[in-house]
């Protein structure tokens, strides 16, 4: 879980101090970090300006970022070593211990059509992650008795990733005790810093990090034997080819997907077709109101209304 | 006697100091190590750069640390301050170019400390030694 010492570290000192002096971290979600602008925060679901004296929608009573400021952090967040962590950068993120992930923002460099390196950074997201462990526990017996093939469908933000978390922990750690793989392509799902997950996923869970799909799902097949495969966030046909070889590897397979309920889900292809194959016994809407993983609506293989 | 111990010990910390950026470079190309770790893993015979690279080690963990002067001159310790503190805050060809320019730059000082000990500090070294083996006859 997350250190204030993390914080500490990161964080511009005037920044650091009004967040733990002011703040619940328990119901702080983001801080963005941009320069030249006003440093705001997502706190308790909603976004506000950060003031010495905590949060205000006024932005002239914020706390400004400078420049130094955003390198001072991606450098912080770096260990002090930017040349570390140019891999983690050009994607995008630094994840640093307590499952803590930066987005980063800056100008990229190219080389004959290949991303070398991001300089000058301009902003960054910090976002704080929290588990709900027993977020899942509604529907994990409906999970198991469907042979371990869902997927957690919700609009951005709803706590699709949460749910997989705590699924993967559940599957692991409770009878009958799956052997789970989770490909975190963004290091969002373990959070995994320095080779240690920052969430708790389970005792029985093997995480591979950072890595696409296809190359996480080929070593999962090829050496590592998981009973379920967990993955954040299909897009794509490719996605779905991937998904089809683990199954017909007999490997289960519980991901997620962007829509706001059935209809919009549908009006993807690759999802129709993942359906008319019956790939996901199960497919689970989560509400976007409320942002902790409530179950809004379940479905069935083909996509009609479920009891669960 | 005394003096010529100085000077030997400001040789060797330019020399260690040199010999900690060609450690850094390499670790550049092939291990991609953090600056503490590569700091950390530095063992220094010269007592002030150990000090300082605790020093530094210790702020990047959040600390509020001076690094330690010793016998540096003004412009040595400038010098040194911004090399050490700056360590890290490029990517991998930035840092590189970097610490080449900061071995260029410490060549400098690395000879004329060099240069300072062959002429001076061998010389007040024998001179002690041979004050003491006096010092040892007269009372024999």
């Amino acid at each position: 879980m997350l250190e204030p010492e993390t914080l500490k570290t990161i964080l511009p000192p005037t920044v650091y101090t009004s967040v733990i002096c002011n703040l619940d971290e328990a119901q702080l979600q983001e801080i963005r970090v941009r320069a030249g602008m006003p440093v705001c925060v997502t706190y308790r679901g909603r976004e506000y300006c950060l003031t010495r004296g905590g949060v205000s929608d006024d932005p002239s009573l914020a706390l400004f970022a400078t420049a130094e400021d955003v390198k001072g952090i991606v450098v912080a967040a770096s260990e002090h070593s930017v040349y570390a962590y140019n891999d983690d950068i050009n994607r995008g993120f630094i994840t640093v211990s307590g499952g803590v992930r930066i987005g980063v923002c800056g100008e990229t460099v190219y080389d004959r059509g290949s991303l070398v390196t991001v300089k000058n950074y301009s902003s960054v997201n910090i976002r704080i992650p929290h588990e709900i462990t027993g977020c899942s526990s509604n529907i994990m017996s409906d999970i198991v008795a469907n042979h371990c093939k869902a997927l957690i469908v919700s609009p951005p933000g709803a706590g699709k990733t949460t749910m997989l978390r705590d699924i993967a922990r559940s599957l692991s750690d409770d009878s009958p005790h799956f052997n789970v793989l989770i490909a975190d392509e963004r290091c969002e799902l373990a959070c995994v810093s320095g080779g240690v997950p920052g969430m708790n996923v389970g005792m029985r869970t093997d995480v591979i990090s950072g890595s696409t799909k296809a190359h996480a799902f080929e070593c999962a097949v090829r050496s590592m034997r998981p009973d379920v495969i967990i993955t954040d966030e299909i897009f794509g046909q490719a996605d779905i080819e991937i998904i089809r070889e683990a199954i017909g590897c007999g490997i289960s397979v519980i991901a997620s997907a962007h829509a706001d309920g059935p209809e919009t889900l549908m009006r993807r292809r690759f999802i129709r077709e993942a359906a008319e194959e019956r790939l996901f016994e199960r497919y689970y809407f989560l509400s976007g109101d409320f942002g902790d993983g409530h179950i809004a609506a379940v479905c069935d293989a083909g996509l009609t209304p479920a009891d669960v | 006697m005394a003096a010529g111990l100085l000077l030997r010990k400001r040789k060797e910390y330019f020399e260690e100091l040199d010999n900690l950026l060609v450690r850094f470079s390499s670790n550049l190309v092939y291990a991609m190590e953090t600056v503490p770790t590569v700091l950390g893993n530095y063992k220094s015979k010269s007592a002030l750069l150990g000090r300082q690279i605790a020093a530094v080690v210790g702020n990047i963990r959040g600390e509020d640390n001076k690094l330690p002067s010793g016998f540096l001159s003004r412009a040595e310790y400038a010098f040194v301050s911004d090399l050490l503190s700056s360590l890290g805050t490029y990517n991998a060809v930035g840092e590189r170019g970097a610490a080449e320019a900061g071995r260029l730059r410490l060549g400098d000082f690395k000879t004329a400390a060099q240069t300072r000990y062959n002429g001076l500090g061998k010389s007040s070294a024998k001179l002690g030694f041979l004050f003491g083996l006096l010092l040892a006859i007269l009372c024999l």
